[in-house]
């Protein structure tokens, strides 16, 4: 072995291989950050090129491409909430937040330093897989696949909500979309309405660049403002600093590095799993384990960590079933084989005792190509983090138009664009209402990979897959972390705080309620659609659609009942209605005695008091209390300011996420924080005026999905971007205006031009063509 | 996930029906033969024009072709398009680029394809053999005619192979035709590897129980590694390093393994479709009828055409390049390499092969119910 390990170090010392690392590298951190496009896109050109160089050299370019490209898709899902690739989504959860702080720069070097970390780690496991290379794969059986998956959800399930009806509805949801398409177990197609293009399922590009970048810009271009307060396009103090201090964070959560890359490896050594499953799982373990669990989602280290330590040690235990059986674990991973294919080796059993060398060749790439890329990533990263500073709607068409571009440019479909748009709708009422995305996600993600494994395990074993020790194992723990988390909301306040979660929002309740309804409705349409089916087809889509009509129906008389309640309150003159200024109330019109913890308990915060439902939310509710609750469960709560206390609500650290107003994140620096540092909410004219420009940032999307659509992107976009910049931005003077309207229009028009030339696509509109 | 094979005649006849909107089996089986004949003599049409008309050779000179690939970078069309477009660029003074379109598993390209520009400038791969597989399931979103398009050429998609778990009691063909229990075999639902295995141990009688769910050939490979099942049948590459390793035992191979092949040694004495038929011919009119059209699907691989209405002699050019592309050598060993067969049916012959298989396109129904 140390024979091997050295020779394929050795590789290296080729100028032609070390130049074509160093390429991919370079490659990697620059195309990482573009959301949509991504590094994907950079491999499949390689392709083309790839006849023409050795297998070590090739070796040396896709994999330095693919293992630079983690941290830099990262950056993009730390400073502007959107992932530069889907195995990227969790990190938006704390990274975000923690950039929205002002401390980018402390997100960033505890990402790079994760990450860099996290891939050594898991190059050091894949040393020692390399060795059972073609007996570990054989271990993973469907059953295990399905206890895996249940894990997954179960850990992912209630990220960014506090509320489990709405979990299980995310979830349903995602899963419900995941059924569209072809049936692997009896070839149907299901949900499809006859449009071909839906045959292959919905693609997960739109839903990360549907639910997280487009509503992102679209938040941002409603509050008119930057990222981040202060200064804006000026540099972020002390990055360099904050840097260090990322670093040193990262350093001292050793242990939750070390074992969240462990979980990296473990899910990239099981095929099919993937780097998207490895990202929300070690968040998941990471928030159910941590001390601070109740803080997450609020810009905590833990949460950039887990995930960011997986993500490159999942690439090298990906390695494993790649190599051993030939089995990919993501499109890169796909593309690798291809051109491993294109140069003659056929990865599977028996490749790594042919080709003993290449194994350690790529284990070496992804370590110095991890350590070489998130080092590139830091240095360019004072100069992207300026993004931050910059003000919404200056960002708003860079980046939906690559949204746009870039998901048409991942399979060359129109209706990959539409579902971008469709899942940007989605992500703006369900991040608005506090549904989780993150379980709609994984639902959407791992879907379909459950219901074959489902089938697969009653089909080859029957009842006796209970016989399996690592299946009950798995599902035993599946058991303890949902125990734990019942007992979690139990002490939180339970059926209680999530009533009191349901009147947080006063100005959402219609919505909540049309929301409620709709899952209701769809959830029926969808169940009978699924009764057409055979039997075979329709099992998994029927329960989960029957499963989320029920919860819709659960969640929608809740609703009504207690806007029933708060209205007789209202008209008994009791108490003030929840949608009615409050003094101190729960932000919902239910008086704080009236919350299990008390009006004020001094022990800390509450996970339902996580980010941001009241107070200082801008959503709306014009004053109110910020309800926290300790490790002890109790709940706190704090009289939020009015507008007239003279606090700069514009200036407050608590105020200062965009991504924060559509209030799911409202308050970016934990709930505590937030009780402790009251700040005045928003007038409700504001609130209005503001979501009127959420209204038109979408009307914007729509308009250059719309031109694309009609005349095609290589001129609707630039149009767009032209009108876009003429209209649709406030400047201080006319010559700003034009300046950025054309000085936008060119980069956007070379953009689009360039990828099109390059990925020879022809799309010239239903008009144009 | 390697593509599937096409069995065109029967997709002339499958589209043809969904054209005409007719769903019931008797109408299948008259639209089947009235739209395979329209075909085949435009196949025919397109087969001769490379004999007859003149080659527009100077139309393409500096022009640019797009070349779809129905399926993602890495795909077996894409594998073929990326190493075919150079050549017949350079044959045609073009540049030829590829496109890839894989929503819809191949569909989407497919119907892209159909639709566009007559001016011989797109070419690109039409996935009959699943398409057919949809069209006798009751399945669709072919939204075209075969029997309007022009055939190019179609080149070899590699081997189809049937293999035995080593732990299994079944050594040969043979033995597993006299199994006494449940064979439990391996599938993926989608693909001309799903149409043979189907077709195959149905015609044969081979009592076998089909266990679906795997996404993709190469979980497939991985469940019958794992011990999911006895039995899996897919192309020769995906078992190729397994059967190499002695961790899957070949019982049976659509077509002769050419020496180059890795495997070649462990292939050379397994029956291939041909041998069976003629050493043991399956027994009934309806299952030798079933088994022919497996031989065509087995022979004529997925096929390279243009949109129809392209004037016969950029058709005649565009064939004349394929032709070219496949007779050169380093295409050749490339296509080797990446296990692709470097086999090679033009325009006339694809026709023949349409023509041929025609009338059988119903026998495969019982089998992929």
């Amino acid at each position: 072995m140390a024979q091997h390990l050295w020779q394929g170090l050795a590789a290296f010392g080729s100028l032609k291989v070390l130049g074509l690392l160093l390429t991919g590298v370079f490659l990697g951190v620059f195309m990482g950050v573009l959301p949509g496009l991504g590094v994907a896109m950079v491999l499949s050109i390689m392709l083309a090129f790839v006849y023409h160089l050795g297998v070590t050299s090739a070796i040396a370019l896709m994999l330095g491409t693919q293992a630079a490209s983690y941290f830099s898709a990262s950056i993009t899902a730390i400073l502007l909430n959107s992932p530069g690739a889907p195995e990227s989504m969790a990190t938006t959860f704390d990274g975000h937040k923690m950039a929205a702080r002002g401390d980018a720069g402390k997100a960033l070097g505890i990402s790079a330093s994760a990450t860099a970390i996290g891939g050594l780690v898991g190059c050091a496991a894949l040393l020692g897989l390399l060795q059972v290379v073609d007996y570990l794969p054989n271990v993973f059986h469907p059953p295990e696949y399905v206890a895996l998956i249940v894990l997954a959800v179960i850990l992912t399930a209630t990220l960014g909500t506090d509320s489990v009806t709405k979990a299980i509805l995310s979830a349903a949801l995602g899963l419900m979309i995941s059924f569209i398409g072809n049936d692997s177990v009896t070839g149907d197609y299901r949900f499809t309405f006859g449009i071909p293009s839906l045959y292959g399922g919905i693609s997960v590009v739109a839903l990360a660049l549907g639910s997280f970048a487009v509503p992102q810009m679209v938040f941002m271009y409603g509050t008119n403002r930057a990222i981040t307060a202060d200064t804006p396009g000026g540099s972020i103090p002390d990055f360099r600093r904050q840097v260090r201090e990322g670093v040193a964070e990262s350093l001292r959560h050793w242990f939750l590095l070390l074992r969240s890359a462990v979980i990296g490896v473990l899910c990239g050594v099981i095929p099919g799993i993937g780097g998207f499953a490895a990202n929300f799982l070690s968040y998941g373990v990471a928030q159910q384990t941590s001390k601070n669990g109740q803080k997450f989602g609020t810009g905590v280290a833990e949460g950039i960590i887990a995930p960011e330590a997986s993500s490159l040690s999942k690439e090298a235990g990906s390695l494993v079933p790649a190599l051993g059986l030939g089995l990919p674990s993501g499109l890169g991973m796909v593309l690798f084989l291809a051109a491993l294919s294109i140069l003659g080796l056929q990865p599977g059993p028996g490749f790594t005792a042919k080709h003993p060398v290449l194994p350690y060749t790529m284990l070496w790439s992804v370590a110095i190509a991890g350590l070489l890329g998130t080092t590139v990533g830091l240095v360019a990263a004072p100069a992207l983090a300026r993004v931050t500073r910059v003000r919404g709607p200056l960002l708003f068409p860079f980046i939906v138009g690559l949204a746009v571009v870039g998901s048409f440019a991942s399979d060359a479909s129109m209706t990959t664009v539409v579902e971008v748009l469709c899942f940007a709708f989605v992500g703006i009422i369900l991040r608005r209402l506090r549904y989780s995305l993150a379980a709609l996600a994984v639902g959407l993600v791992l879907g379909p990979t459950f219901e074959d494994n489902v089938f697969l395990t009653k089909q080859i074993f029957g009842a006796s897959f209970l016989e399996r020790p690592l299946t009950v194992i798995i599902f035993v723990l599946c058991i303890v972390v949902l125990v734990a988390q019942v007992i979690r909301a139990r002490r939180s306040g339970g059926i209680a705080s999530e009533a009191v979660e349901e009147a947080a929002r006063g100005d959402h309740r219609l919505l909540d309620i049309v929301v409620a309804a709709g899952f209701v409705v769809g959830g029926g349409f969808y169940v009978n659609a699924a009764t057409h089916y055979s039997s075979q087809t329709r099992l998994l889509p029927l329960i989960v659609g029957s499963v989320a009509t029920a919860m819709g129906l659960l969640r929608l008389t809740g609703l009504l009942v207690h806007l029933a309640r708060s209205r007789r309150r209202a008209g008994a003159g009791g108490e003030a209605p929840t949608d009615q200024p409050a003094g101190l109330l729960d932000g919902a019109g239910i008086p704080a005695s009236d919350h299990p913890g008390g009006p004020s308990s001094p022990d800390g915060p509450t996970p339902d008091g996580a980010p941001g439902e009241d107070g200082p939310s801008p959503d709306g509710v014009s004053g109110g209390v910020v309800r926290a609750a300790g490790r002890g469960g109790r709940s706190a709560t704090a009289v939020v300011a009015p507008a007239s206390t003279g606090i700069d609500q514009r200036r407050s650290p608590a105020y200062a996420d965009p991504a924060a107003a559509p209030g799911v994140d409202a308050v970016p620096v934990g709930s505590l924080a937030a009780a402790q540092a009251p700040a005045a909410p928003e007038p409700q004219q504001d609130m209005r005026r503001r979501y009127l420009r959420e209204v038109a940032g979408y009307a914007w999307v729509l308009a250059m999905v719309a031109a694309a659509w009609l005349f095609g992107f290589r001129w609707a976009i630039p149009v767009v971007v032209v009108l876009y910049g003429l209209f649709g931005v406030s400047y201080r003077s006319q010559r700003q205006r034009i300046a950025f309207a054309v000085g936008s229009a060119v980069v956007m028009g070379g953009v689009v031009w360039g990828i099109f030339d390059l990925l020879h696509l022809t799309y010239s509109g239903v008009i144009g063509g | 996930m390697k593509m599937k094979r096409p069995f065109a005649a029967t997709l002339a006849a499958a589209m043809g029906i969904a054209v005409a909107g007719c769903g019931s089996s008797s109408s299948h089986s008259s639209a089947a033969n009235t739209s395979a004949t329209t075909a085949a003599n435009s196949g025919s049409s397109a087969g001769s024009s490379s004999g007859s008309v003149a080659p527009d050779m100077s139309y393409f000179k500096g022009k640019t072709i797009t070349f779809i690939a129905p399926d993602k970078p890495g795909g077996s069309f894409d594998e073929w398009s990326r190493l075919l477009a150079p050549v017949m660029g350079q044959y045609l003074n073009a540049t030829v680029n590829v496109e890839n379109v894989p929503p819809g598993n191949t569909i989407v390209g497919q119907n892209q394809l159909a639709a566009s520009s007559p001016d011989g400038l797109t070419i690109g791969w039409l996935n009959v053999g699943e398409d057919v597989a949809d069209v006798v399931k009751g399945a669709g979103g072919i939204n075209f005619s075969l029997s309007k398009v022009g055939i190019v050429g179609a080149p070899g998609f590699g081997q189809m192979v049937l293999v035995a778990e080593p732990n299994s009691p079944y050594k040969t063909f043979a033995e597993l035709q006299k199994a006494s229990g449940t064979v439990k075999s391996l599938d993926v639902t989608k693909g001309t590897g799903d149409t043979v295995e189907r077709v195959l141990l149905g015609a044969y009688g081979i009592n076998a129980k089909i266990i679906t769910g795997y996404e993709s050939s190469k979980d497939l490979a991985a469940g019958f590694l794992r011990g999911d099942g006895q039995i899996a049948e897919e192309e020769l590459a995906v078992f190729q390093n397994a059967i190499s390793a002695g961790k899957a035992i070949p019982l049976w191979v659509s077509e002769a393994v050419p020496s180059q092949n890795p495997v070649y040694a462990q292939m050379k004495s397994v029956p291939t479709l041909q041998q069976l038929i003629q050493s043991n011919p399956p027994q009934g009119q309806q299952q030798a009828d079933a088994v022919k059209v497996l031989e065509s699907i087995t022979q004529v691989a997925q096929v390279v055409a243009a949109p129809p209405g392209v004037a016969a002699g950029k058709l005649a050019a565009l064939q004349a390049a394929m032709k070219y592309a496949m007779s050169q050598p380093s295409v050749k060993a490339q296509a080797l390499k990446e296990s692709l067969v470097p086999t090679f049916y033009d325009a006339q012959q694809t026709t023949q092969a349409l023509q041929t298989d025609q009338q059988d396109a119903q026998s495969l129904k019982p089998y992929l119910k």
